[in-house]
């Protein structure tokens, strides 16, 4: 959204917005001064918060963290201590995202207090009570696209005490519960509250005054770090699924220069200050690699001094096999990152930069606002924090499973075939020697959790954009009037995985392509072509007439807008935002393009 | 900025109200945004920009913009 909050000309609003010692009131004016003015493109974030304690402060504080992360967001706060008929409400209004919170001490009157004299029955009628109520809501909220339910901790601080170390146990049986509870649903997470009050400190966490007399335990500055880490676990919202780290190298991959200092002059040391902080910077970055993110170099020097670096230093990390695409050159940084963008087909949006030049990093921001660029500290002992900082980006809320710890193979090949496809003479010779076979299944049980992530996740060749959970795709695999494909492409270069989703619904006589959506890394080798004969033969079998499909605008998807034009179907109604489709399945027929070969289960 | 004016400032902020349409008679009476919940919020906020803590016994009658001027100007002579 809101140009003004990426460019280098801040507004006085933004900047308050930024401070975190701004006061409350100045930055209540300033939140919605910049909301009045900014325009959220994905509409806001509605987030509804339901809890047994007072947490209007936390509105404040969401809202502005969804602001620095370029989102606005829209809080409701629920009836006090009623999480069965909020999460009700919320889930009929179609909330994003849900917050549970119950504060332990006020779970009964004064409760850590009464522990140790309460009836052990008690106790646990209590624990059943919170973790039946608990299960009720969470099945309500069964369609709210994310549910966060904080998890208890204890008002007083733990103390060396034996009657402290009873206290600490029963909150975690409490917890235990609530953690059971949780499992059985994907779309919740568990907010570890003690670790916020950690970060920000025991005695600036609670405010007992208003505790005890309004019921609203926390500061100003708990909220203001769990909205961070919200925003943060949300991924602003579910709007940015970063992709690859682009890394500069003088000063942020290694200390020194490498043009001046030499191999042998560079600090890479992990026994020694400086090299001890870019050593742990770069086993910070190899881990975001393993996890499947993508990592790249631009780097302002003469390639072979960094190809030296990556084969011999001793102590480097990150070795030329965990880079997919390294720009090392005299160039502009916005030209090397349009072009690690362009090779690895994903969107700018999908970078995240990190450089020690304050120049570099303000002409990114400047140019590329869409690109996340972080400038590598002044003091090399604050490195670290920004490290791990940039992880946190890549991996809060990384959904689990799926073949994230391939995908740095997959760009790679990916890479390497960009490069093969310029040796080659002809378009047609090229796409013959790749010896493409895509692997078309009908309603895999077993790739839900993938197919999920790509109908959340895609967002250049996506039809229609549809974003489904989990369940919901369960749901669709599982009913007789639809059909989940899945698309698999290997070539002889490796295996890509399951890489398109088409999903099509059967109603009457009508065959209707509800999605159709293309992981961008096998794009432009005619694959998407290739399931459209299966899915005409299997909607003729069902005893279809028509086939009928549609391509629905976004702000990223305009590449396929003439998708179904080119397949030969006839736009029965077409709008800025909207194309519709039909055609007679009677002689219907989709060549597969003939240099892929298509097994279909 | 004198007192009055940085206090308009917060509750204008606060309530989401002009600053110039406060006057002393403003109260929950006269501002629909005044709720109880928004008074917390406005107490946390006053100290947090005046540097005061406001006595507990007070916290709660507080409910004019008169009576929040008369208790900060009583700081300000106390301290």
């Amino acid at each position: 959204m809101n140009v003004s909050l990426r460019t280098g000309s801040e507004s006085p609003a933004l900047t308050v917005v930024r401070d975190p010692n701004a006061s409350l009131s100045a930055l209540m004016a300033a939140v919605d001064r910049l909301e009045a003015h900014g325009v959220d493109e994905a509409g806001p974030m509605r987030v509804a918060v339901s809890a047994n304690i007072t947490t209007e402060l936390f509105s404040t504080f969401m809202r502005r963290h969804a602001l620095l992360a370029g989102r606005t967001a829209r809080v409701e706060h629920g009836s006090y201590d009623d999480h069965l008929e909020n999460v009700r409400r919320f889930a009929e209004q179609r909330v994003d995202h849900l917050v549970l919170v119950n504060f332990f001490d006020n779970l009964m009157p004064s409760f850590e207090a009464r522990l140790h004299a309460l009836d052990p029955d008690l106790l646990a009628a209590q624990r059943e009570r919170v973790r039946g109520e608990l299960r009720l809501a969470l099945a309500a909220a069964r369609d709210v696209p994310a549910v966060y339910v904080a998890l208890f901790h204890r008002l007083t601080p733990t103390a060396p005490t034996e009657q402290s170390a009873a206290l600490d146990a029963v909150v975690e049986s409490f917890n235990d519960a609530l953690r059971e509870a949780c499992a059985e649903h994907r779309n919740v997470t568990v907010l570890a509250m003690d670790e916020v009050a950690a970060a920000v400190g025991h005695a600036d966490s609670f405010n007992p005054r208003y505790y005890h007399r309004f019921k609203a335990p926390y500061t100003a500055r708990f909220w203001d770090e769990l909205a961070r880490r919200l925003v943060l676990v949300s991924r602003a919202g579910g709007s940015r699924y970063p992709k690859a780290l682009v890394l500069d190298c003088d000063n942020t991959l290694w200390g020194g220069v490498i043009g001046e200092d030499l191999i042998g002059g560079i600090k890479l040391s992990p026994d020694a200050y400086p090299g001890n902080v870019y050593w742990q910077a770069q086993a910070e970055f190899l881990n975001l690699q393993r996890s499947g993110v993508l990592l790249c170099l631009a780097t302002k020097n003469e390639p072979a001094d960094v190809e030296a670096v990556l084969a011999d230093h001793p102590h480097q990390l990150i070795r030329d096999r965990h880079v997919v695409v390294k720009r090392a050159n005299w160039g502009d940084k916005v030209d090397s990152l349009v072009g690690i963008a362009h090779e690895l087909n994903i969107g700018l949006d999908s970078l995240v930069f990190v450089d020690d030049s304050e120049f570099e990093c303000a002409s990114v921001r400047e140019r590329l606002p869409m690109v996340t660029t972080f400038t590598v500290p002044k003091n090399p002992y604050d490195y670290p924090a920004l490290a791990r900082e940039v992880c946190d980006l890549f991996l809060a809320g990384r959904p689990a499973g799926g073949n994230g710890s391939e995908k740095t193979e997959q760009y790679r090949i990916r890479a390497q075939a960009v490069e093969l496809e310029e040796s080659h003479a002809t378009r047609e010779e090229y796409l013959a020697s790749l010896g493409l076979a895509v692997e078309l299944r009908r309603n895999p049980h077993d790739a839900v959790t993938r197919i999920a992530q790509l109908t959340q996740k895609s967002n250049q060749f996506n039809l229609t954009t549809h974003r489904y959970t989990e369940a919901e795709i369960a749901d669709l695999i599982d009913s007789p009037t639809a059909t989940v494909y899945t698309l698999g492409v290997s070539d002889r270069f490796g295996d890509s995985g399951l890489t398109g989703v088409a999903i099509v619904r059967y109603g009457g006589v009508q065959a209707q392509v509800d999605t159709f959506l293309m992981s961008c890394r096998v794009l432009g080798r005619g694959v998407e072509l290739s399931p459209w004969a299966t899915i005409v033969a299997d909607a003729r079998a069902r005893g279809a007439y028509t086939l009928t499909a549609e391509w629905r605008r976004t702000a990223r998807n305009d590449q396929v807008e003439r998708f179904f034009d080119d397949l030969g179907l006839e736009c029965v109604s077409g709008g800025d935002d909207a194309r519709r489709y039909t055609a007679g399945l009677k002689g219907l027929a989709f060549p597969v393009p003939t240099h892929i070969e298509v097994n279909s289960q | 900025m004198t007192t009055d004016d940085k206090l308009k400032q917060v509750v204008s902020a606060v309530l989401r109200v002009p600053a110039d349409q406060i006057d002393d008679g403003t109260s929950p009476d006269t501002i629909e945004a005044w709720t109880s919940l928004a008074h917390l919020d406005l107490i946390l906020a006053i100290e947090d920009e005046f540097g005061v803590t406001i006595p507990d016994e007070e916290v709660g009658d507080l409910t004019s913009f008169r009576l929040l001027k008369l208790t900060l100007d009583e700081q300000a002579a106390a301290a």
